[in-house]
């Protein structure tokens, strides 16, 4: 993965560029010391890692404003960073950047329970906003897997999704207002609390725009009562295609579930003998489909669902009769991924979606492709929207091995692309698909863009070497095939 | 005026190529049941998209309809029953509306509360910009961040970014079950008090409107039980505010319906959008100043106002105070015969020059007329 090549005159300058920072936030907001750097030196992608520049962390609006102010009118870069939990790389720092991390803007400013919003800072944790608001029966939906640790604010930049999205939607659908500083300083307010319009939805462009077209310094978000109860079942199939068929069966009854997710037989087995969560180990795909709402309603639905895969050749239905039972259902799930991190040294996952009757030829192609590598994939899919999770097994300290596992990734993206789907669903472009994106877009899509990227960010200052492949046209990237492990340039410096 | 009837995107871009050449302006228009919303900017000709009305794809098990951007709406409507399924943000469109063009507004109906507007069932689209040239952004699919999120920026846009020429749109299934619930005898504040306590309960209200002088009411949607045992849970979370009465299936449905912007040519319709709690104060100021009619939906956070009065002579009033109350105001639909008057009230400086930065980006010679100019 190569990033823009650093601007050495900005990397000379770098103590004038320190001492500026100091002078716009409290002297200790920012951080140049190398072995203190090193804490933003990567986010949750971490086959990639680079020492910022310096590293600022504003208190405030105004402080946010004074130091895009600077850096626009000194043509310095920026990188904001959230928590740092990005899976695409999307706060990866530069060496010629200056990183502004929100962690200092995490208080809650207001709770509207009559109105059902919420006025928070950028930094407050996804969890956070729900845990304020939870003991007057009040939740915030989205439910990104990370949500202990990352912030609204990166949940802004990022769309994120969660495993609740089908029926409660994406960060999109639950924000009402940002108020967001543009790289030129300007501070300005997209939304509020009420619900309509009054000129572009620049909030609904911001909302995933990747932290590319301004920095988010408020967040009004939606709140929704908390259904009285959920309820899970957990469905064993002999065949995956049965399961994508049931899936399809429980949407065309008009159901749509609060959450819908499969996991294939390595998935499951990794997880069990990790978690013992309870799972039946001989199965091709286990589905886990999660009702909520008034009792009632689950009663009906669990019923309803039950049948529908009995109908589609299910080996196995369980329904959760409590609380401990439901979490017991998700807990083999919900350890997929540190499952899977006991498997390999790392693993690469991937979020591409497809349409869901694409399911079983995908899942055949990705078995086919993983043997082609020689990269194990374990598969866990947000079923219910078609977003695909494939986590690919490889080794980094064999050399050349996270090369082969991209590429892996990169041909099981072009197939989601390529059957109708797109490359992802929920953890953004970043760096990690960046030069995917002239597979699923062309030339002038990319190029319409970027001239909304620079009607806000004219300079180009805003996170560069993310989302847009860094040569300009789509020619230009060529294909980078890479097959049985072999690299074109193994000697190039990668990060 | 020269009418422009495409029957293919190769068209519509050299459409807009030659207007822009001659340095003139072209109108967008899908069913033109919207024309007298905004102001319209002198235009040399007007690309009629009705004639790009085909569906392309539906496909029902993927919750996902692709389709032309001048079909017919009622023709989308109609098709989803077939299957059962139905666009959830309840369009609130006038007969003769276009799919396009109820995105290119987003004027979403009651259920907009729950469902979200019409940008969120917006998934991808194909368009020409006002440069003439084709492009895609979204996807087919509903759970998509692979760049930025135009389709949420179409939608709203009033034609002046990009003619859309392919859509894409989430479907979802239709209620089982409706049931319609009425309280009487409410004033303004209490109305939109009682919706907003409804709202604050688990019973997924779908529906939440107040009719001054008239009846509250609260929409219920899903399966049979469900639908029965949220109402029992209304009946006691309300119990302070009257007895919820049950109107019949089809008197609920039609009700439902009526909440859209008046035939009234005597009248400048508004959407004052504000938060809840903040509804019935805001109308009162005005009426105070004005021979205002008022109905509230969105749990209050809508409130179509139907006023005596030209728009330009009581827009100062209304934006002043939706602003005030931490909302804003449309005019949707100005009185006969009325003085031009924009649509919005005025953007603080940097969010318009934003605004037309943006505009830029994709019609940088302003090729396409703004119905939101004057902003």
């Amino acid at each position: 993965m190569d990033m823009p090549t650093p601007d050495l005159a900005t990397l000379a300058r770098r103590a004038e560029i320190v001492a500026a920072l100091r002078t716009l936030v409290t002297a200790d907001s920012v951080i140049d010391d190398p072995v203190a750097l090193r804490v933003f030196e990567s986010d949750a992608l971490t086959a990639y890692h680079q020492v910022p520049l310096a590293t600022v962390l504003p208190a405030s609006t105004e402080e946010v404003a004074a130091v895009l102010r600077w850096c626009t009118t000194n043509g310095v870069k920026v990188v904001p960073r959230g928590a740092g939990t990005s899976l695409s790389g999307g706060a990866l720092p530069l060496a010629d950047a200056v990183l502004i991390g929100m962690s200092k803007l995490s208080r809650v400013l207001e709770i509207d329970y009559d109105n059902r919003c919420a006025v928070v800072q950028p930094g407050v944790t996804n969890l956070a906003i729900t845990r304020a608001v939870e003991a007057r029966g009040f939740y915030y939906a989205p439910d990104p897997s990370s949500q202990i640790a990352c912030t609204i604010g990166g949940n802004v930049a990022e769309n994120s999704g969660g495993v609740h999205c089908l029926k409660y939607g994406l960060t999109t659908n639950n924000i009402l207002g940002l108020e967001m500083v543009l790289p030129d300083g300007e501070i300005v307010r997209l939304g509020g609390k009420g619900m309509g319009d009054s000129g572009y939805d620049l909030r609904g462009v911001v909302i995933g725009s990747e932290g590319l077209l301004g920095i988010v310094t408020q967040v009004t978000v939606r709140m929704l009562p908390a259904p009285q109860v959920a309820r899970a079942l957990l469905i064993g199939f002999g065949d995956i295609e049965d399961a994508a068929r049931c899936v399809a069966a429980v949407i065309a009854a008009g159901i749509i579930p609060a959450g819908m997710e499969l996991m294939d037989r390595a998935a499951v087995n990794a997880s069990e003998d990790f978690v013992h969560a309870g799972y039946p180990r001989d199965v091709a795909g286990l589905l886990i489909v999660e009702l909520d709402g008034v009792p009632a309603e689950c009663d009906f639905l669990c019923g309803e669902v039950e049948n529908i895969a009995r109908g589609n050749g299910a080996t196995s239905v369980a329904t959760s009769t409590n609380e401990t039972e439901r979490l017991r259902f998700w807990a083999g799930r919900k350890a997929a991924f540190a499952a899977a991190g006991r498997l390999a040294p790392d693993y690469f996952c991937i979020d591409g979606t497809i349409p869901r009757r694409e399911l079983p030829h995908v899942l055949r192609e990705m078995t086919r492709l993983s043997g082609e590598y020689g990269l194990p994939v374990v598969n866990v899919f947000h079923a219910g929207d078609g977003n695909l999770h494939p986590l690919i097994l490889y080794d980094s300290n064999e050399p050349g091995m996270l090369e082969t596992a991209e590429a892996l990734g990169g041909d099981i993206l072009r197939l989601c692309v390529a059957v109708g789907g797109v490359l992802t669903g929920e953890h953004g472009v970043g760096v990690e698909k960046r030069d995917l994106m002239c597979d699923m877009f062309g030339d002038d899509d990319l190029d319409q863009q970027r001239a909304l990227k620079a009607a806000f960010d004219p300079a180009g200052l805003l996170n560069p070497g993310k989302v847009f492949p860094l040569l300009h046209r789509c020619a230009e990237m060529g294909r980078m095939h890479i097959h049985g492990g072999k690299l074109p340039f193994p000697d190039l410096p990668r990060f | 005026m020269t009418r422009l009837a495409p029957t293919s995107v190769e068209e519509i871009a050299d459409m807009v190529r030659d207007v822009r050449a001659l340095g003139t302006k072209l109108r967008i228009r899908g069913g033109d049941t919207r024309h007298r919303t905004g102001l319209v900017e002198e235009h040399s000709a007007v690309l009629d998209l009705s004639g790009l009305d085909r569906i392309i794809a539906y496909e029902p098990d993927e919750l996902v309809l692709t389709a032309e951007a001048g079909v017919r709406l009622e023709t989308v409507v109609a098709l989803l029953a077939t299957r059962g399924q139905h666009l959830a943000f309840e369009p609130a469109a006038r007969a003769g509306s276009t799919l396009g063009g109820a995105i290119a507004a987003n004027i979403a109906g009651p259920r907009r509360l729950v469902a979200g507007a019409v940008r969120d069932h917006f998934l991808g689209f194909e368009a020409v910009n006002g440069r003439g040239i084709r492009f895609r952004a979204g996807g087919r699919v509903v759970k998509n961040v692979t760049g930025f999120d135009l389709p949420k920026l179409l939608a709203g846009s009033w034609g002046s970014l990009a003619a859309l020429t392919t859509v894409t749109v989430k479907v979802m299934p239709a209620p089982a079950t409706v049931l319609t619930l009425a309280l009487d005898g409410l004033d303004d504040a209490r109305g939109v008090a009682a919706l907003c306590r409804a709202c604050s309960t688990a019973a997924e209200v779908s529906g939440a409107a107040h009719i001054p002088g008239g009846a509250t009411l609260l929409r219920l949607e899903g399966f049979a039980p469900s639908v029965a045992a949220r109402a029992t849970l209304l009946d006691a979370a309300l119990s302070g505010f009257g007895n919820l009465r049950r109107l019949d299936d089809d008197e609920g449905r039609a009700v439902w319906r009526t909440l859209t912007d008046a035939e009234d040519d005597a009248a400048s319709q508004w959407r004052l959008t504000v938060p809840p709690t903040a509804a019935a104060a805001t109308v009162a100021a005005l009426a105070a100043k004005h021979d205002v009619q008022a109905r509230y939906d969105w749990a209050g956070g809508l409130v179509l106002l139907s006023v005596a009065a030209d728009g330009a002579a009581v827009a100062p009033d209304i934006h002043a105070l939706a602003k005030a109350a931490g909302g804003s105001a449309m005019l949707l639909r100005d009185r006969a015969g009325a003085a031009p008057c924009a649509m919005f009230a005025a953007q603080p400086a940097p969010l318009a020059a934003l605004s037309v930065r943006v505009r830029a980006a994709f019609d940088p010679d302003g090729v396409f007329t703004d119905r939101m100019a004057g902003n």
